[in-house]
């Protein structure tokens, strides 16, 4: 298949998880923050860190509300990693492959981005959102469903699940890393009373859509066992163990598929990756093991997605023009908002 | 719905006939419709729309960037044409194809018709269309022309007249594939007993002559359709047909000019392309021979062409053949090469090189339309009876100056059809572009693209000027 023509089915595919990840999280703070013990905005400001996006924000906006974060989450068209700017990229990236994806996938990303330009013209939109939120979520399982139904299980759908893959280990990381931080921290002393933790860890737990399948697995909940869950779980499509074992997978399946000369190089660094998540979640960690862990987990994920590009996507360009040196910075593809 | 005071005035309505009561062909939709309240049909012409949206059948508006896409407005009441008359036209656009891919091989060759002084040398050889890279090309099968959109319009007298020639990129087609599918959706009911000529096979005719076109003869031949890319205003149909006709949509920069043959770049390395349908102008297809500054084009690709490596649909060099200073001619091109009389005829035109057609453009313009030779989409036009004393002024200026740029032709009230406006019914201007396909066989898609002029009175059919679309049916005989 065509390299552009992968690039644009990958990075389509990373922008829609991400955008369906920011709703999630958003959500799930607005649904929190309805009963929230304390009135800091914490936990608002956990979800800008885990974007990686702290720097931008802190300089874009003095005050630090929750107005403000919902702001420069949903709709800010500065912010590329708005659901706005995912979207919009997503679409745009889509329009390029339209031959490709399957009708109702498109129709399906079509409908997010109509709904998001709706979204944006209402003035008062933004006060209560979470109708808009569970659209976006809805629309983008109805596209995972399409994907999986009315395409083929090629190279070109594998690209499209790579990136999905990529994309949400590298979230599930990300929400990990900060929150469990807070939680084991115990900073104030009211964050270490055993109901705040477990609300946290609830919270947790839903922003990365985990909660119902952690309760099939474990009747307590607690920071480590949630710590555990969301990175080693076999089973829960979330989970680093889950995301990396995929990600494998499709990449041994392109390049059954393609042939590429170079392919081996990439098969080696999937197997490494896979190999190191194997290692780590065997020993039991501590939070600054954790921390370390999934800093070593994203590094890794992002010399991948490097060399996704080099072999697969680009032919010409030296890679380390496309070395993305800090791990803490999201990646973007082609046609970014 | 009320019909009863649907009046078209003096024109030709191709559902009326001028006695008010339907024609032998509409009689059937025409009562069905009556069987319909106003706000019923408004509804359905909602749901319409929305699907339109949702599908993302939208084209860009150049200049426009925020909410820069639109859809092209449809009207749910669709037109009818008899078998028969369809037959003719069907029969009139494949001489005219012929008659045109003869043409294009002869002047770019030995010049047989400028010779015999058919055709002016030096309306020819002195235009810009005419592209002497061209001279010695020898496309597959003898075709240049493989895709054509011609307008066709109907005058008063309800005879079908050839108002020009598309032969570079024409384009339209997938809102003829579209319009059907989203009439069968949202008014299935309305095609019950009518026998309509389905349109949806269109792709697989179009793959067919591209494959024909291949200079490699093998089963596996490669095609690709060549888009501009997504900012272009008719992306949609690139995306569209490539996927209806499972053939990858390429933008120039997945293309490479091998030594000797081109290339495109898949995540397994460099693959051999055979055939090109390209939707990106002559101007741009290849910075090396055309336009230098071209951003668009893939180096190398003509003279691969020329050496027979790659095939390109429709051929560099067929812009000559509807420039419309050479429209006039065509049916002497008919009578020429294929020694037939001309089935459709043209629409009376005044060349303006021609000292005494000149003059009687000048001194009569405000009773005729003049056009810009080499322009489009309904951009240099003057309708002389709507016109300014200003705009006739500059006109009259303008053709004095340059002859050749311009032609002049009567004002014909085009035929009108029922259209559906707020709640009432209203009879608006219409026209034809059907798509004739020509490689080893003809093809002609039944109907086409009726395009609607929606503002009252107004005879300027094109999108870009207010225009939509209705369905077109074909009866069965």
């Amino acid at each position: 298949m065509l390299s552009r023509v992968a690039n644009a089915i990958y990075w389509t595919s990373r922008y829609l998880e991400r955008a369906e990840n920011v709703s999630r999280m958003v959500y799930v703070n607005l649904h929190y923050s309805l009963e929230n013990l304390s009135e800091n905005t914490g936990d608002w400001f956990s979800i800008i860190k885990a974007s990686g996006d702290e720097d931008f924000f802190l300089k874009k906006y003095k005050i630090h509300s929750q107005e403000n974060i919902i702001k420069f989450l949903i709709t800010d068209k500065k912010n590329q990693n708005s659901i706005f700017s995912c979207v919009t990229a997503a679409r745009e990236n889509a329009r390029t492959i339209r031959d490709i994806i399957s009708s109702k996938m498109w129709e399906d990303i079509n409908q997010m981005y109509w709904i998001v330009q709706d979204f944006v013209k209402k003035r008062s939109a933004l006060h209560r959102p979470e109708d808009f939120l569970i659209r976006i979520q809805e629309c983008y399982l109805a596209f995972l469903g399409a994907a999986e139904s009315t395409m083929n299980h090629d190279e070109a759908w594998h690209f499209s699940r790579l990136g999905r893959m990529v994309e949400r280990g590298d979230k599930t990381g990300r929400i990990l890393d900060v929150n469990y931080f807070i939680l084991s921290s115990n900073q104030k002393k009211e964050e270490s009373e055993p109901a705040y933790q477990a609300l946290m860890s609830k919270s947790l737990l839903k922003s990365a859509s985990a909660f119902e399948m952690y309760r099939q697995k474990y009747s307590d909940i607690t920071p480590e066992k949630v710590a555990h869950f969301l990175s080693e779980s076999p089973v829960f499509p979330r989970s680093i163990y889950y995301c990396t074992h995929q990600i494998t997978v499709s990449i041994n399946a392109i390049c059954t598929f393609n042939n590429h000369p170079s392919s081996e190089q990439l098969q080696e660094k999937s197997d490494r990756l896979l190999r190191m998540v194997q290692n780590k979640l065997e020993k039991k960690f501590s939070p600054q093991m954790l921390h370390q862990f999934i800093d070593e987990f994203q590094s890794r994920l992002n010399e991948l997605d490097s060399g996704i590009f080099e072999i697969f996507f680009s032919t010409k360009i030296p890679p380390d023009l496309f070395q993305n040196g800090s791990f803490q910075k999201q990646t973007s593809g082609p046609c970014s908002a | 719905m009320n019909l009863n005071n649907y009046l078209s005035d003096r024109n030709y309505d191709e559902l009326f006939m001028a006695n008010g009561s339907p024609r032998p062909c509409s009689s059937n939709l025409i009562k069905k419709i009556k069987e319909y309240t106003s706000r019923q049909l408004q509804n359905k012409q909602k749901i319409a729309d929305r699907i339109f949206f949702r599908e993302g059948v939208t084209f860009n508006v150049y200049g426009d960037k925020k909410g820069s896409e639109k859809i092209f407005p449809f009207d749910l009441i669709p037109r009818v044409l008899e078998y028969q008359e369809w037959n003719l036209l069907k029969n009139g656009l494949i001489q005219r194809m012929k008659a045109l891919n003869c043409f294009l091989q002869d002047i770019y060759s030995s010049k047989h018709i400028l010779n015999h002084k058919i055709v002016p040398e030096d309306l020819i050889l002195k235009a810009d269309s005419f592209r002497k890279i061209c001279e010695g090309l020898e496309p597959a099968n003898g075709i240049w022309i493989n895709i054509c959109g011609s307008d066709i319009i109907r005058d008063q007298n309800g005879h079908f007249l050839v108002l020009e020639d598309n032969l570079r990129c024409p384009s339209g087609v997938s809102y003829v594939i579209e319009n059907r599918n989203i009439m069968k959706r949202v008014f299935p009911e309305i095609f019950s007993s009518a026998n309509v000529l389905p349109v949806e096979d269109y792709a697989d005719h179009l793959r067919q002559i591209l494959l024909e076109s291949s200079f490699r003869k093998c089963s596996d031949s490669r095609v690709v359709l060549l888009t501009p890319g997504p900012y272009n205003s008719a992306y949609f149909e690139h995306a569209f047909l490539a996927q209806k006709m499972g053939i990858e949509l390429v933008e120039p920069g997945d293309l490479f000019a091998d030594k000797d043959c081109l290339k495109i770049r898949t995540t397994s390395g460099f693959e051999r392309v055979d055939v090109v349908y390209r939707r990106i102008d002559d101007d741009f297809i290849d910075p090396l021979v055309f336009r230098k500054d071209s951003l668009l084009g893939v180096p190398g690709i003509f003279e691969l062409f020329k050496k027979k490596k790659v095939s390109l649909v429709n051929s560099p060099g067929t812009g000559i053949a509807d420039d419309k200073a050479v429209y006039p001619y065509v049916p002497d091109m008919i009578k020429f090469y294929l020694k037939e009389e001309p089935i459709l005829h043209n629409v009376k035109t005044y060349k303006c090189t021609d000292p005494r057609d000149r003059e009687f453009v000048l001194e009569n313009m405000a009773a005729l339309v003049v056009k810009a030779v080499n322009l489009s989409g309904g951009y240099g036009i003057l309708i002389g009876n709507k016109a300014t004393q200003d705009e006739l002024h500059s006109f009259r200026k303008a053709i004095q100056k340059n002859p050749r740029e311009y032609i002049a032709q009567p004002i014909i009230q085009l035929s009108t059809a029922p259209t559906l406006r707020g709640k009432n019914i209203e009879p608006r201007h219409i026209d034809l572009r059907p798509f004739a396909l020509s490689a080893r066989s003809n093809y002609v898609t039944p109907g086409g693209l009726t395009r609607v002029a929606l503002k009252e009175g107004s005879l300027i059919v094109n999108s870009s000027q207010g225009g939509g679309s209705k369905d077109t049916w074909i009866l069965a005989h």
